[in-house]
């Protein structure tokens, strides 16, 4: 779980960051971001007395060893890093308030004094970059997943003010549509990773990886599957029009924040149309249709429309299904199970009841990435969902007694054992960052 | 500086929206923007006047008058202050510009701190240069009920009468109980709770407060069955606020109790609304854990994959019987070559954006796709956006003139010249002239002014053509050019027409008859054929027979011979007899006439085979034909 306590850092670290930039120094705020970040640090150096964390090829080191979740979670993070020239962060047992102080101010580049307490030390990394190349790399699963984040994170930066262009985003999404095809148990896997800074990239990016996964299924070739990913990658670009106050309000929205939230599909429409050339205006029908109902009564509301493409009918699946499995300002987030059960409840009238057949019939009854509580009180993650009606695969990621596991062996599940589902922020278990951990089946694998 | 406080508190309200969008458009270092900077200076001008701006949740206002801000983030502004319950606020000293940020970032905040009074907030983030005042709310949630207060609210008489009626809750289990149908009894309690609770005022917690708890004092009044059928009504409403508060008043050990006899979809729901709860501040896990425990609803609980598969045998079924995913296969295997998406989005966004700014723009992105693919020369791709966006003018609404306006914008000079150009050496430059014909009259014009400096004659030919193909589905790009001095342009277009056979220029050709050019009135004359038809046309060539010009009168007979009705043999011979012309013409009328099998025309063959004539002359040349005329038709008779 090591990774998991690197996340939390670099959290911090970035809560504290902001808040240095707009309070001073003695402000409760600025004193209690610093506080959790000290405490986050104090996890990681307490048995070693010093760790390294450095920022290589676009991850997150610890030491010399990779951190996956963190490197993609954290992609923002990363980017301030390399902007302010961070390679690396030696943290010293115990790290000190007022050097997580002068490290947020120097990160947000306030002043350009590095730490003074000497607890936190920068560019002080005794190996060589070479010694991490060498460790490990991120997968080039993750590593498609992370530069699809930061591809439409330049995309979003653009399209916000002007045209943008189409062609990175394509190549993005030839990256996924390449990890999808050779292995789509670990996309799927991948694709419960939830960013909560960025949500609306990680959002987009494991909604292309359901819908090539949808697009997979119903045997569509390679191009339109190209398409249909660029459609599912950019169907939110609009909300970056959208006032961020009104995107992540957390509450009830009134109803002309509604009426701001509800121009997205048009303002995103509009963007790609800007951007695209020819042949990739599906792109811009999925951006428009993503929330026009399968009864068509959804948003915007469009005279003489007589059906939803294909790809938007697609679209409009995964996006819900992976908003509903997301935990919001705003709202809980479903179990994988409980949000299928809500899909085949919308079937027919909000989605295409034959698009969610083929959904349920990809992602299976449990989901790649589940957690699910036994009868005998185990809890197990899902690595093959049991698509085409095979048994699903699980492992035990914590057992009876509530302890968890660093080893994991899969075995086939019995339905009848599920006593209920459970959410990874309850469980304390991040889905995707499993993945380095877990020997996947190897019908997956492949 | 004016001192009108309306005016002042435009002002600062302006400033600090521009500051707020400014804000949240950049994360990086906001207050090094140029707008923020601005913001900022005007803030710092209108400080000393310490105008109080009070808050509503839909704008802002000064002594009662509310104040209009020219900018969409005013009422963002205005929306994020009233949540939290700030009634007025006043710029009270110049901040610099830290502190506004600091203001900024607490207005725009969203994490659980935003639940703290707004005042206090201000405080702790050392923000004095705006003093705000709460909004006078009768009573919080968690404050005891202030008898003085609450006589200050008024409230429908339902709500009162609620209020004041100690004993009401068991008065309504036992109106209730009247339902022998518990399922009814049910849905009048939930309907009745919900139409109470909708008439209290929003911010009249005390209200609220007691109704909740009548009915839930009520509830408990009820024997178990009825009280299953409410919570299972509450549970399927529990996202909506009076349900969910009605939920939040049980022990979670008496819901835990009533899970047991809950339908399965109930329970499942019930199940939902303790994750909830589990996961609010606040709040306790009891409910949840209670219901993992209890081992009589284990098979309830694994129970929803179970569930999720019947249902999706359901769906596998397909529509019409076709299994989904094959369904799904055909369909993605009919699919087009995309061609039509990017035109069926902007024909949708052209119907839905009530912007305008947006909608120039979308003109702007719709009206270079045409240009790229005249450039490019893909017509038929040109001819879709142009198409599309023309189609449905009607559903356009308020964006149908700005369209209209961009369609005959994009028909640009250059553009019509790309075209034309295009028209020479095309075999058939069908897309090209759809394209036009789009385009208007404005291309009309202009291929017609082509037309009349046209030298060359395959040249010529060609524009012709094309304008022909126009004329076919609108005539408007040829008869809005008849006035045209030049007669050889008229007559060129009075071709066109007749060549386009589009009946509704008929009265256009028509009134070319009247033309003072006879070249142009020979046109019109072969013109009317085609266009009105033979029985219309008839009349119009029997008149032109009496035409004072020989060319004209010459073309009306020549079609006469194959044009012709009842009343036609007696026109022919008022024309010999009244009509202008030489002997030799009016003997090629009689020819006319001989053609002509009818009785009429042999009546008047014979009129004029029988008339006395002088040895020379006119009449002697008519009289010889017709006689001559006459033997043949009885030569061939006999």
């Amino acid at each position: 779980m090591l990774d998991n306590e690197v996340a939390q850092f670099l959290s911090s670290i970035r809560r504290s960051s902001s808040a240095v930039q707009l309070y001073p120094h003695e402000h409760p705020l600025v004193r209690e971001a610093a506080a959790g970040a000290v405490e986050a640090a104090v996890s990681l150096t307490e048995d070693e007395g010093e760790v390294v964390l450095s920022v290589v090829n676009d991850a997150f080191y610890l030491n010399k060893r990779l951190q996956p979740q963190a490197s993609l979670e954290h992609r923002a993070l990363m980017v301030q890093f390399q902007e302010r020239g961070i390679e690396s962060l030696t943290l010293k047992h115990p790290v000190t308030e007022a050097d997580v102080v002068d490290l947020g101010e120097f990160m947000n580049g306030t002043t350009g004094d590095v730490p003074a307490d000497n607890s936190i030390s920068l560019n002080d990394r005794p190996f060589t970059e070479a010694d991490l190349r060498q460790a490990a790399n991120l997968s080039k699963l993750k590593r498609s997943y992370a530069s699809s984040i930061d591809i439409l994170r330049g995309v979003a930066s653009a399209a916000g003010e002007k045209s943008f262009d189409l062609n990175p985003a394509v190549w993005a999404v030839e990256e996924l549509l390449e990890a999808v095809l050779k292995e789509p148990g670990a996309s799927l896997l991948l694709a419960t990773l939830k960013g909560h800074d960025e949500y609306t990239f990680f959002h987009s990016v494991n909604t292309a990886i359901l819908a090539l996964a949808v697009g997979r299924t119903i045997e569509l070739d390679q191009e339109r599957l190209t398409m249909l990913g660029l459609g599912a990658l950019l169907h939110d670009i609009g909300k970056v029009r959208v006032s961020p106050s009104v995107i992540q309000y957390p509450g009830r929205l009134t109803e002309s924040h509604w009426n701001e939230i509800k121009l997205h599909p048009q303002e995103g429409a509009q963007a790609i149309l800007a951007a695209s050339g020819t042949g990739r205006e599906i792109a811009a029908r999925v951006a428009f249709e993503h929330h026009a109902r399968f009864d068509l009564s959804g948003y915007p509301q469009v005279r003489g429309r007589n059906d939803l493409h294909l790809f938007s009918r697609i679209v409009s699946v995964c996006d819900v299904y992976d908003a509903m499995t997301t935990r919001r300002s705003y709202k809980r987030a479903e179990p994988p199970t409980r949000a299928l059960q809500l899909l085949l409840n919308g079937a027919g009238t909000q989605f295409d009841p034959n698009v969610v057949y083929a959904f349920i019939h990809m992602m299976g009854i449990y989901p790649t990435g589940s957690l699910l509580q036994l009868k005998t009180g185990q809890i197990v993650i899902v690595l093959d969902s049991g698509e085409d009606s095979r048994t699903p695969i699980a492992a035990v990621v914590r057992d009876s007694r509530n302890m968890l596991l660093d080893e994991y062996e899969p075995f086939e599940l019995d339905p009848y054992l599920v006593a209920d589902q459970v959410l990874p922020e309850i469980v304390g278990i991040n889905p995707a960052a499993l993945l380095e951990d877990i020997h996947l089946p190897e019908k997956l694998a492949s | 500086m004016d001192d009108d406080p309306q005016a002042i508190a435009s002002e600062i309200l302006m400033a600090l929206s521009m500051a707020w969008n400014t804000v949240n458009l950049y994360d990086h270092k906001p207050e090094d923007q140029p707008a923020f900077k601005k913001s900022l200076s005007r803030l710092q001008e209108q400080a000393t006047h310490a105008i109080a701006i009070s808050v509503g949740l839909d704008g802002f206002r000064v002594d009662e008058t509310g104040i209009a801000v020219g900018h969409a983030a005013a009422q963002r502004l205005a929306a994020r202050l009233f949540i939290f319950n700030v009634g007025s606020f006043a710029l009270v000293r110049p901040p610099d510009a830290q502190e506004l940020l600091r203001f900024l970032d607490e207005v725009g905040r969203d994490d659980e701190d935003a639940s703290i009074d707004f005042k206090t907030r201000l405080e702790s983030a050392d923000v004095s240069a705006f003093r705000v005042k709460p909004r006078s709310r009768l009573v919080d949630r968690g404050r005891k009920w202030n008898k003085e207060d609450d006589e200050q609210v008024e409230r429908a008489p339902e709500i009162k009468a609620l209020l004041e009626l100690g004993d009401r809750p068991r008065l309504l289990a036992q109106e209730l109980m009247a339902f022998t149908d518990k399922a009814q009894a049910a849905v009048e309690f939930c309907d009745r709770y919900e139409r109470v609770f909708q008439k209290v005022a929003d911010d009249d917690w005390v209200a609220r407060d007691r109704i909740v708890q009548t009915y839930v004092e009520a509830f408990f009044f009820l024997p178990e069955e009825y009280q299953v059928a409410v919570i299972e009504i509450m549970l399927e409403q529990k996202e909506q606020l009076p349900f969910a508060m009605f939920l939040d008043q049980f022990a979670s050990y008496e819901l835990a109790g009533l899970a047991h006899h809950l339908k399965d979809s109930s329970l499942t729901l019930l199940l939902d609304y303790a994750r909830v709860v589990a996961e609010e501040e606040n709040r306790t896990t009891e409910l949840l854990d209670l219901m993992r425990s209890d081992p009589d609803l284990e098979g309830a609980r694994g129970a929803i994959g179970i569930r999720v598969s019947q249902r999706l045998r359901e769906v596998q079924s397909g529509q019409d019987g076709i299994p989904p995913l094959q369904a799904l296969k055909s369909e993605a295997a009919r699919l087009g070559d995309g061609a039509e998406d990017g035109v069926t989005v902007v024909r949708g966004l052209f119907q839905v954006e009530e912007r305008e700014f947006r909608t120039r723009r979308l003109v702007r992105i719709w009206s270079g796709r045409v240009a790229q693919a005249v450039e490019d020369r893909d017509y038929l791709t040109a001819v879709r956006w142009v198409e599309q966006a023309a189609q449905d003018l009607d559903a356009m609404g308020a964006n149908a003139p700005i369209v209209e306006e961009a369609i005959r914008n994009i028909a640009t000079p250059d553009l019509i010249e790309t075209l034309k150009g295009q028209i020479f050496g095309t075999h058939r430059p069908e897309a090209q002239v759809r394209l036009l014909d789009l385009f208007g009259t404005g291309a009309g014009e202009s291929l017609v002014e082509e037309l009349a400096v046209e030298q060359d004659k395959n040249r010529r030919r060609a524009l012709i053509d094309t304008l022909t193909e126009l004329t076919r589905k609108n005539h408007r790009a040829v008869t809005d050019n008849l006035d045209d001095p030049r007669w050889f342009v008229v007559r060129n277009l009075a071709t066109i027409l007749a060549r386009s056979g589009n009946r509704e220029a008929a009265p256009a050709m028509i009134s070319l008859l009247q033309h003072q050019d006879d070249r142009v009135r020979v046109e019109a004359v072969r013109g009317c054929v085609p266009l009105l038809g033979h029985d219309a046309a008839a009349p119009y060539l029997e008149q032109a027979l009496m035409d004072q010009s020989d060319r004209v009168r010459e073309a009306a007979a020549t079609l006469l011979m194959a044009v012709r009705r009842s009343g036609t043999p007696q026109a022919i011979l008022r024309a010999i007899n009244e009509g202008p012309g030489l002997p030799e013409e009016k003997a090629r009328l009689v020819e006319v006439l001989a053609r002509d099998s009818s009785n009429a025309a042999t009546d008047a063959l014979t009129e004029l085979a029988q008339r006395k004539v002088a040895f020379r002359g006119a009449a002697r040349i008519v009289r010889d034909a017709a006689r001559k005329a006459l033997k043949r038709r009885s030569r061939l008779a006999g």
